[in-house]
């Protein structure tokens, strides 16, 4: 196999990871890990800094839409950014001691998690507006444009919770070199009750943020490889735009099912290769 | 009161937005060039391996090292840089999110997007030093 040939191989596999992750919102990292370390045999270490560097792309490419709409709750974000940052240097610190056997154990798990979080069907907007001390202190409180373009009002709840799981969030993006996107959502969606539309925004607006903290950690170790990632942040650019398009025209529950098995197969042998030492 | 800040807020939206699409297309530029220049330079060479992990060539971790690479017009370094700048954008979205706050005088959020970056610095800083 020829340099170029290689290249070509993993820009069309980025292409449909970022095509998938887009449409079913898992982001594109999710599949590039496994297709590394499994069909390729790269090092689980490269694979890391590689998928980390597809956070950020997916991250700042597609919160350009939503920031413009007004929906992303830039104050919630940045407070919670705090929290995210904070772990993700802890993670990445983690990383490098960390055995990578132990590492693909604990990136299977939290594939599993996350691909059985996104299935679900989100819960619907408690609607309160009781107001927490917390969210008051902050300023959290806004409102978002529904689909007539009318500003709803909603209030967070919660918050120091939501503040612990986004530390949570970003020590296992800092470990593992992905966006957390679905643990940050539920966090979001569940705990804070905000509205299924800011919180992904909000969730996905943070990403970028978060995997910068560690990024920096992961450039100067040399796990962020040049010939790695040209084709894969190519690759998932082009395809998460195309999934942007092409979002409106499929049933995204259906696709995510079928996303969520692939990548629970994925994430299981992930979890044999761990336990059987071949990673 | 509550009406200039709104004002204020919608244009540092409209700015981030602006400086996110800025930043990806610059680093997405960047990448392509550097790649179709490092494929015209070994494309035809073989697959590497990376089967096990040895870190990066020494020339391409550091910032300065990697300017000069890029002045030899080296496609990895080039690449490298574009991965810079991808990395950059939401850092600098931070500093942007500050100036808006600072011109909002909403003094407890400046605070908030300096610590948030002070992280991100103490992690860009210690990744120097280790």
């Amino acid at each position: 196999m020829t340099l170029l040939v290689f290249l070509l191989c993993i820009l069309a596999a980025s292409y449909i990871a970022g095509l998938l992750g887009s449409v079913t919102g898992l982001g594109g990292g999710v599949v590039i890990i496994p297709f590394f370390t499994l069909v390729l045999d790269i090092d689980l270490r490269y694979a890391i800094g590689t998928s980390l560097i597809t956070a950020i792309a997916t991250s700042s490419g597609s919160a350009i839409a939503y920031v413009k709409e007004g929906i992303t709750n830039i104050r919630l974000g940045m407070f919670l950014e705090i929290a995210t940052t904070a772990g993700a240097i802890c993670g990445a610190a983690l990383a490098m001691y960390t055995p990578t056997h132990l590492i693909s154990i604990i990136y299977g798990i939290v594939l599993i998690v996350s691909v059985s979080l996104s299935v679900r069907r989100h819960a619907g907007q408690s609607g309160d507006i009781i107001t927490n001390k917390w969210a008051e202190r902050f300023k959290l409180n806004s409102t978002y444009p529904d689909a007539s373009g009318k500003l709803i009002p909603y209030a967070v709840h919660k918050v120091p919770g939501g503040f612990i799981v986004m530390w949570l969030a970003g020590i296992l993006s800092g470990l593992l070199g992905i966006g957390s996107g679905a643990l940050k959502v539920v966090a979001m969606d569940t705990m804070m009750k905000l509205p299924f539309k800011v919180s992904t925004t909000t969730s996905n607006f943070m990403i970028g943020v978060t995997a910068a903290a560690s990024a920096g950690v992961y450039f100067y170790r040399g796990y962020i490889n040049p010939t790695l990632s040209m084709p894969v942040v190519l690759g998932v650019l082009a395809g998460a735009y195309t999934g942007s398009n092409v979002l409106a025209k499929v049933s995204p529950q259906k696709l995510k099912i079928i996303f969520a098995v692939v990548v629970g197969l994925l994430a299981l042998q992930m979890i044999y290769k761990g336990f059987t030492h071949s990673i | 009161m509550n009406k200039p800040p709104e004002i204020k807020n919608r244009d540092l939206q409209l700015t981030l937005g602006n400086l996110l699409r800025i930043g990806v297309i610059l680093s997405a530029l960047l990448v392509l060039a550097g790649g179709i220049i490092y494929i015209f330079q070994q494309g035809n060479g073989p697959r590497p391996q990376y089967v096990s992990f040895t870190g990066e060539n020494s020339e391409l971790l550091q910032l300065s090292d990697i300017l000069k690479g890029m002045t030899r017009l080296q496609g990895a370094s080039i690449i490298q840089f574009g991965l810079i700048v991808l990395i950059a954008t939401p850092i600098a979205r931070i500093v942007i999110s500050a100036i808006g706050f600072a011109l909002e005088k909403d003094y407890m959020y400046l605070v908030i997007a300096a610590i948030v970056l002070l992280i991100i610095l103490v992690s860009l800083f210690s990744g120097v030093a280790g």
